[in-house]
């Protein structure tokens, strides 16, 4: 299977599993539209998961696209799309280049934690995208006015047809089927993908090299989720593949990281701090782990930032 | 199997849910506002007599901004800012009524300008500029530049006079008048939130239930639902005070002048 796959249609053997995550996503969606029998409980919880993990998918292909062949990687991007209905290629400025950084210019990131500020903190999580989806969306639209963008524009746009164009012709077809067994669990994933962003970084200080980000260190977890629980090392190394990212979390991070931030399980971190505990965790001195850690070769965030511009 | 009847009321809980949380931001936003406009305290409206600053003034916003190019053939500049900066540098001010104060450089400063007048100041001021800018502004790295507004002698101001206020004010803009039509208008934003869900909601469940009526309030409440999101970003910044608001300044290329009969007539 491996030199089948290699060389050929992926660039890696194990974007097999994201690949497999996508189709049992889609899978589920058309069941339930075309199956009466599928619309319950189980087939509706596994869609709004998998719609998560599809834009978990959004965000390693945006990364490092899977296959080979570049019109194949468009491709893909337009059918990620339609699973979390809004255009994949989103994740370019909004992701790779901005929030990479935690920084816009000199203004706080789209998806910045500190956009949101109930005191009860549940409410945090339950708003967040209520912020930040705008946040970015407007962000992208400046980005994109720029010059030497139209390539992306019109990626962008065939994104955008296709995810809403296909979600129109379902609700044409079945409109309350569609509402309640595909527009949920596309929405649901959508704005799950930007929780993340106020799960890993709240209460982390996103000035340091190494303490910026929370990380969630449990195997089956990351199995699943495609290592994206690794997210101090995916920020610092963003073109390290995603397959990597478990060794150099162990030989890199861990030395640096203060041990708070290293979460063996995302569930009980979520019902500890959302739900348990009403009031928003404060700001703790974090960063003092790295400086107590020998120095590693870290490019700075503006150099970063410029090679990914320039690849994007 | 889910009935519709309890998928329904799931996507009623989550319509309702969001609409209520957007409302509550937006009532937070508000009162954020309220206590910064009590913190001016006594607000007094005068004329600038003197500015201790450059120029001879008495008062200044700077917005630190990034350009980038357009392209194309008909290139344009789009400034992002990046950050914002109050600056009283003293002074004196006749209010009305014939008393006059001094104006010390507070600590913590808020100045106000109306938008007119800072629009003019991050104008293009000639079309060397705009190619002067618009080489840098195509580089990844941008066109940087800095934004002054200044307030100078001779202007009317509203200041917070109070010796007790604990934020100094100095602003073009009667402060008063502002916040409360940014409150009316954080209110009105609620309610018209409000009005619009229960109108979706209702149509839903307007007899009989998934037929016609019912299936158009159910797709209102969709667009709803997507729409009312970046309307409660762009009231928060709406209600952002006039010294932190965003702008998105653009330079297109000045056009010059044809020299008309007029002015190349020859003296003679």
């Amino acid at each position: 299977m491996t030199p089948f796959v290699r060389g050929r249609l992926l660039k890696h053997p194990a974007e097999l599993r994201q690949l497999g995550i996508v189709a049992t996503y889609l899978g589920l969606l058309g069941g339930m539209v075309f199956v009466p029998a599928c619309r319950n409980v189980f087939f509706l919880g596994a869609a709004c998961y998998l719609s998560f993990l599809n834009a978990v998918v959004i965000h390693n292909h945006l990364h490092q696209g899977i296959f080979e062949s570049r019109r194949l990687n468009m491709l893909f991007r337009t059918v990620l799309s339609f699973g979390a209905l809004y255009p994949a290629s989103a994740n370019i400025p909004s992701h790779n280049l901005v929030h990479h950084h935690f920084d816009d210019e000199g203004q706080p990131d789209w998806a910045a934690p500190e956009s949101v500020d109930f005191r009860w903190n549940l409410l945090n999580l339950i708003h967040f995208p209520n912020v930040a989806g705008p946040n970015t969306f407007s962000g992208v639209s400046r980005w994109k006015a720029v010059a030497n963008r139209t390539e992306f524009g019109r990626q962008y746009l065939y994104e955008n047809v296709f995810a809403f164009g296909l979600t129109l012709v379902l609700f044409v077809h079945d409109f309350w089927t569609t509402l309640f067994f595909v527009a949920i669990p596309q929405l649901y994933g959508a704005r799950c993908i930007l929780r993340i962003n106020l799960i890993q970084h709240d209460a982390c200080d996103i000035s340091s090299d190494w303490n910026h980000s929370r990380n969630f260190v449990g195997r089956v977890f990351n199995w699943i989720m495609c290592n994206n629980g690794y997210h101090t090392i995916h920020h610092n190394r963003a073109g390290m593949h995603w397959t990597e990212l478990a060794e150099a979390h162990a030989r890199e991070v861990v030395p640096r990281i203060d041990p708070s931030l290293d979460e063996p399980s995302m569930v009980k971190y979520l019902l500890r701090t959302y739900l348990f505990t009403p009031a928003r965790p404060g700001l703790r001195r974090v960063a003092e782990a790295e400086r107590r850690a020998d120095p590693i070769a870290l490019l700075p965030r503006e150099l970063r930032r410029a090679e990914l511009e320039a690849a994007s | 199997m889910l009935s519709r009847e309890v998928m329904g009321a799931l996507a009623l809980a989550i319509l309702w849910v969001n609409t209520l949380l957007i409302a509550a931001a937006a009532l937070k936003r508000a009162a954020e506002l309220a206590r910064l406009g009590r913190g001016f305290g006594a607000v007094a409206k005068g004329t600038v007599l003197r500015g201790d600053g450059p120029a001879g003034a008495l008062a200044a916003l700077e917005i630190e901004q990034v350009g980038r190019s357009s392209g194309g053939a008909n290139p344009h500049i789009l400034f992002h800012d990046r950050a914002h900066a109050c600056r009283v540098f003293g002074g004196r001010v006749a209010l009305e009524g014939g008393a006059e104060v001094d104006l010390a450089p507070p600590e913590d400063a808020e100045v106000w300008i109306d938008a007119p007048t800072v629009a003019k100041a991050a104008g293009c001021p000639s079309e060397a500029a705009f190619d002067a800018a618009c080489g840098e502004a195509r580089k990844a790295r941008g066109f940087a530049r800095s934004v002054s507004a200044f307030i100078v002698a001779g202007q009317e101001v509203f200041v917070a006079a109070e010796s007790g206020a604990r934020t100094g004010l100095v602003s073009t803009l009667d402060p008063r008048a502002w916040v409360a039509k940014r409150m009316s208008l954080a209110y009105a934003f609620v309610g018209a939130e409000v009005l619009v869900a229960a109108a979706c909601t209702a149509a839903s469940l307007q007899a009989p239930l998934f037929g016609t009526v019912s299936t158009a309030g159910a797709a209102a409440g969709l667009v709803f639902f997507l729409l009312v999101q970046p309307a409660g970003t762009s009231v928060r910044d709406t209600l952002r005070p006039p010294s932190r608001a965003p702008r998105h300044d653009q330079w297109t290329r000045p056009v010059a002048r044809e020299p008309s009969h007029e002015t190349s007539r020859s003296p003679s």
